[in-house]
């Protein structure tokens, strides 16, 4: 494939594109209380980081957030392998996935805050919105097995645990990986939803709250940058550790 | 104990690709079995292997042997290297004595370790798969069609580690070059009709 035009990856150029011509409509309508330039953001979030209770936010959300996450990677992983194994599960589950993934994210929100308290809301939506992706995922991969290589660790009695690990988990590793990469960022974004309606102390979605209420449009932004990186850094986190595992268990 | 079989039948879709094919095996020496493509040679490794079931027949003198086998294809694992492949079937067998066997195959001792298997060229995957089989330490031996496609020289050189490696042992080779039979000293030729 040509390089020029097979490139989908972020160009720094285009960045800059971006932020410059951001950076010229602000400018352009500064009487507009709505627009702030990047700068405004970037100022606006150096001053935060300033104080305690930005990192105590940032940091809970990223605690609950990330919770959910993790638990949809567990709970799908450990139903996806059960429902291959189990026809009957799969048939079972089939309907309750499908509900899950095309049930609006607002109407969790709102069944769930019923159900349990603030704090717990964003993990419970994290995972809600996570784990079909997983599931369906981890599940594909399962089916995507190479009956070859599987006929021949049956001659072979390799043993079921080596089996996983060494035959099974290699092939499925590129279908999870990609589960990881989708659900990490569907994860941030329905969880930073959960947190800006339960609005629970110490999270970036009372912050977003607040800035919606009092018009601080420079705060609104400043805290969905924070949830960008964050949610990015949860991505490359957890593919860097698939990646390092995948990589050390190739020989062992 | 001789491995024998007896009125094997196996059909696919009402095709029956062997009909009442019988044979005996003698313990500690090797068989070929010589048959064109399609004459179901595979099919009957395949329910040697227990991978299939046959419709009618019966096979004594399975019970308890452990088995090895060289498949058709190589079934290795394809991102491994040709050690961590050796030692998935064969974790007995010590980093130095897979090296031992793959350079008796002729692998390069810098291609052994760290390099995954698919890149590989054919022939050098397929005396990875013989010396993951020969690393076993098995009673009964499987060898679908070993030496296809290694050049004459390296195949010369892969005959004879495999003898020496399965000296005493019952080796069933599937084939239809009668002169790799031959090289292999197989004491008994047994011919499948295609159908």
């Amino acid at each position: 494939m040509n390089k020029r035009t097979g490139h989908n990856g972020i160009r720094l150029w285009a960045v800059g594109f971006w932020l410059a011509a951001w950076q010229i409509a602000g400018m352009l309508s500064r009487e507009h209380v709505f627009f702030v330039t990047p700068a405004d953001v970037m100022a606006r979030l150096l001053a935060l980081s300033r104080t305690l209770d930005f990192w105590q936010s940032a940091g809970m959300s990223y605690l609950r957030i990330t919770s959910g996450f993790l638990l949809s990677v567990i709970i799908g992983t450990g139903l996806a392998a059960a429902a291959a194994a189990l026809p009957r599960l799969r048939e079972l589950l089939a309907p309750a996935m499908l509900a899950i993934r095309t049930v609006p994210v607002v109407s969790f929100v709102i069944l769930a805050i019923i159900l349990v308290s603030p704090r717990q809301l964003a993990v419970l939506i994290s995972l809600t919105m996570g784990l079909p992706i997983m599931y369906t995922n981890v599940l594909d991969g399962i089916g995507q097995r190479d009956p070859e290589l599987m006929e021949m660790a049956r001659v072979f009695r390799i043993p079921r645990l080596r089996r996983v690990l060494r035959v099974d988990a290699p092939l499925v590793l590129p279908y999870f990986r990609a589960g990881l990469k989708v659900s990490a960022g569907l994860c941030w974004k329905a969880g930073a939803a959960a947190e800006v309606i339960g609005v629970p102390a110490m999270s970036i979605g009372l912050h977003l709250y607040q800035a919606k209420i009092y018009i601080e449009t420079a705060d609104l932004f400043a805290w969905t940058l924070v949830i960008v990186l964050l949610s990015l850094a949860t991505e490359k986190l957890v593919l860097f550790l698939t990646d390092c595992l995948a990589k050390s268990q190739r020989n062992w | 104990m001789n491995l024998r079989i007896e009125g094997l039948v196996k059909q696919y879709d009402g095709r029956r690709v062997l009909d009442g094919f019988s044979a005996e095996f003698p313990e500690g020496k090797t068989t070929a079995i010589l048959a064109p493509s399609g004459a179901g040679k595979t099919t009957l490794l395949r329910i040697l292997c227990g991978l299939e079931r046959p419709d009618a027949g019966t096979i004594r003198g399975m019970e308890g042997r452990r088995l090895s086998a060289v498949f058709q294809e190589d079934r290795l694992l394809p991102d491994s290297d040709a050690v961590s492949n050796i030692r998935l079937v064969a974790p007995a067998c010590e980093v130095e004595e897979c090296r031992q066997l793959l350079s008796a195959l002729r692998i390069p001792a810098q291609e052994q370790r760290g390099k995954p298997v698919r890149e590989f060229s054919g022939g050098m995957r397929r005396r990875t798969a013989i010396a993951r089989a020969l690393a076993v330490k098995a009673d009964l031996y499987l060898f679908d069609e070993p030496f296809r496609g290694l050049d004459e020289d390296t195949k010369l050189c892969a005959v004879a580690c495999v003898r020496e490696k399965t000296r005493e042992k019952t080796v069933i080779l599937v084939t239809h070059d009668e002169r790799e039979a031959a090289e292999m000293d197989a004491v008994q030729k047994i011919g499948i009709t295609a159908r």
